[in-house]
């Protein structure tokens, strides 16, 4: 009732959790059945250790968080001889998160990470608010992000991910780069950038003064993205922004994405992808659905007459 | 370590912004080591979103109705182990607002014990707890593990520093540690006109206490100026660190400080949720002044 297809990468269920705010899985094992959800996305893995940005490095806002981590992170050596093994012999479903610091990097990366047996796909972050060069935010350019996932693509085999970020214009454009690039699915959104003020001491709360938003407060922001990216190309999306229960899920599946990630509600209620993965079951069997594949991009938009009074 | 929802048995106000809450839930009582932190989320309406992080400051025995602190207190025939925690929470903005109005009959979404613990062992003969506001929190929990657990200790010192007399609290308890307790505020409304650590200096005038194993918790800058203090006198010193958290668990990376690394400029970032709260002064990372 709940596996899910997209392209070459089957999952038991359309349930995954998002890069950075699941750690490396272990640390939910307490809470969550690894097992029971549809796959975990790592943290976004650099070759090497990456410190990450000064604190403070969260704030909450109304209905969200903004974070400035800055994608510390313990590179690729770290993950394969301490984190992955531990998911592997769970029959943990692992999706690779990769990134670099530089343009060059992320074939680097990517090169790595495919020679590792236990990761089942890559997905590319291009779209991280938080690591800038020189002012330049490289997932907002579709020419960049499609020679970067081009690049990438050249050096795996692995289904790829493109990740996508929010902080553009024409998501349209940047979706179909991507695929043009080789990415078999995108994912979206990342964080959306945003700032948060003490007024008071006239400075940003966050050590880096802007950071990206995330939590319930994006979920329409999100269902936007995904239903524009559904309609501009053919390859399977995966939703992510806000969710934090089945109701959620379904949103976006009918929206047209394939499958979720949930981020942010991992911090504030650690059983949930499980719960939400229960809950799933229990929606589809009241409403009759025999599949969740059934719903998959099933919005119906129909223009709606307006009557003046 | 694990999640749940437990019923909260009582508030008790303290005034001026201080309750205690205490918490029924006995397999989490049970696996609690002294410096040890609950994370705390309202499940109604999800605001405010974010969980935030509380240490235990006592553990309750005995009677739900009438519990006591210690299990030599339950009366014969009773359960030695715990049955609940008790919080102590001072009201800082939203999140601690909201704690506030919550009450017999509501319950509460808590996981753990999380992070790590104080250091406790037989080689301890002077503990010295160094308090600052609402840093009071872990020990009086610390205290009863430690004369309970090592009896080759021969004294233990609570520090207790507050802003005026009326951000002392838990005094009636604190008296009844069977330890020495002593007080500063910053006002001089109560005991020394001074801070926690004003009282350390003089207390490590005392003999035998070059050795002493001191323990700190409070606002940040009491927290530095006693690890410098501690680094430069030789003494054996551990803190527990205050920092913003998003899970708890290690997953957010929103809870770093600074510990000494082999790493571009000498530092690298730990996690305060799992690598902490507690950190040996000799460990951490402190900047130049
Ligand atoms: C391991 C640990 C144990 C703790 N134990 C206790 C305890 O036993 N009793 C208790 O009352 N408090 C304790 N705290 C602090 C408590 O978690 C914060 O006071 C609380 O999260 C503030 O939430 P708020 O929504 O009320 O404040 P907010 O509205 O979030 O913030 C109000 C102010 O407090 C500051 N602040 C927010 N969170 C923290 C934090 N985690 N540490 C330091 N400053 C913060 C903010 O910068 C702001 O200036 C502990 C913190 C940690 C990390
Ligand atoms: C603290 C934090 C850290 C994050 N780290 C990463 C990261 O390393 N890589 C990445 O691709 N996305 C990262 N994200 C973005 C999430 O994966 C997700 O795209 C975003 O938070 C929106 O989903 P949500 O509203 O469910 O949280 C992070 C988000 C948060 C809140
Ligand atoms: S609070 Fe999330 S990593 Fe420590």
């Amino acid at each position: 009732m709940l596996e899910v297809k997209l392209g070459r990468l089957e999952l038991r269920n359309p349930v995954l959790t998002a890069s950075g705010t699941f750690g490396f899985g272990r640390e939910f094992a307490p809470f969550v059945d690894l097992q029971r959800i549809g796959g975990i996305v790592t943290k976004t893995l650099y070759l090497a250790r990456r410190r990450g940005n000064p604190p403070p490095r969260i704030v909450e806002v109304t209905g969200g968080m903004l974070n400035s981590i800055g994608l510390e992170n313990p590179g690729c050596d770290a993950f394969e001889s301490e984190m992955l093994p531990g998911l592997v012999e769970r029959g943990v479903t692992v999706v690779a998160s990769c990134a670099g610091e530089r343009r060059e990097d992320f074939p680097i990366v990517a090169e790595r990470v495919d020679g590792m047996d236990g990761v089942a796909a890559i997905e590319i972050n291009v779209s991280c608010p938080n690591v800038k060069k020189g002012g330049l935010d490289l997932g907002t350019n579709p020419e960049i992000v499609r020679s970067i996932v081009s690049e990438v693509r050249s050096v795996t085999e692995k289904p790829l991910i493109a990740k996508l970020t929010p902080n553009v214009t024409d998501i349209a454009s940047l979706a179909q780069a991507a695929v043009e690039g080789g990415a078999e699915m995108l994912s979206l959104i990342n964080t959306i950038s945003a700032m948060a003020i003490d007024w008071r001491s006239r400075t940003p709360i966050l050590g880096t003064g802007t950071g990206g938003l995330s939590g319930p407060a994006i979920k329409p922001v999100a269902l936007r993205f995904v239903w524009q990216a559904a309609r501009a190309v053919d390859v399977p999306i995966i939703g992510i922004g806000g969710i934090a229960s089945a109701e959620d899920v379904l949103e976006f599946l009918v929206a047209g994405a394939s499958a979720v990630q949930v981020g942010t509600a991992n911090f504030y209620r650690p059983t949930v992808s499980e719960t939400i993965v229960d809950e799933l079951e229990r929606l589809l069997e009241s409403e009759k659905v025999s599949s969740v594949r059934d719903l998959i991009g099933t919005l119906r938009v129909e223009p709606r007459v307006v009557t003046a009074r | 370590m694990h999640w749940t929802r437990a019923p909260i048995l009582r508030r008790i106000d303290l005034g001026h912004g201080y309750f205690l809450l205490d918490i029924d839930e006995p397999e989490m009582a049970r696996g609690f080591v002294a410096g040890q932190f609950v994370m705390l989320h309202r499940e109604e309406g999800d605001f405010p979103l974010l969980p935030r992080p509380f240490s235990a400051c006592d553990l309750l025995y005995g009677d739900r109705d009438a519990p006591v602190l210690s299990p030599d207190d339950v009366a014969d025939g009773a359960s030695r182990d715990p049955f609940g925690m008790r919080l102590m929470i001072h009201v800082m903005g939203k999140g601690t607002a909201s704690l506030s109005r919550m009450d017999h009959g509501d319950s509460i979404e808590i996981w753990g014990p999380l992070g790590n613990h104080f250091r406790m062992d037989d080689a301890i003969e002077h503990a010295i707890f160094i308090a600052g506001g609402i840093g009071l929190a872990p020990f009086p929990i610390l205290s009863r593990h430690l004369r309970a657990r090592h009896p080759g200790l021969q004294s233990a010192t609570l520090l207790y520093g507050a802003r005026s007399a009326r951000d002392l609290i838990y005094r009636d308890e604190l008296e009844q540690l069977g330890i020495d307790v002593r007080y500063a505020t910053d006002d001089g409304s109560e005991g020394l006109h001074g801070t926690s650590l004003d009282l350390l200096r003089d207390e490590l005038r005392k003999p035998g206490r070059d050795t002493a194993m001191l323990y700190g918790c409070g606002p940040e800058p009491m927290l530095d100026a006693l690890a410098r203090f501690a680094v430069a006198g030789g003494y054996r010193c551990e803190v527990s660190m205050e920092r913003m958290m998003g899970c708890g668990v290690g997953a957010c990376l929103a809870c770093v400080v600074p510990v000494k690394a082999d790493y571009a400029d000498g530092y690298l970032y730990e996690k305060t949720c799992i690598d902490g709260p507690v950190v040996d002064v000799d460990r951490m990372f402190l900047a130049e002044t």
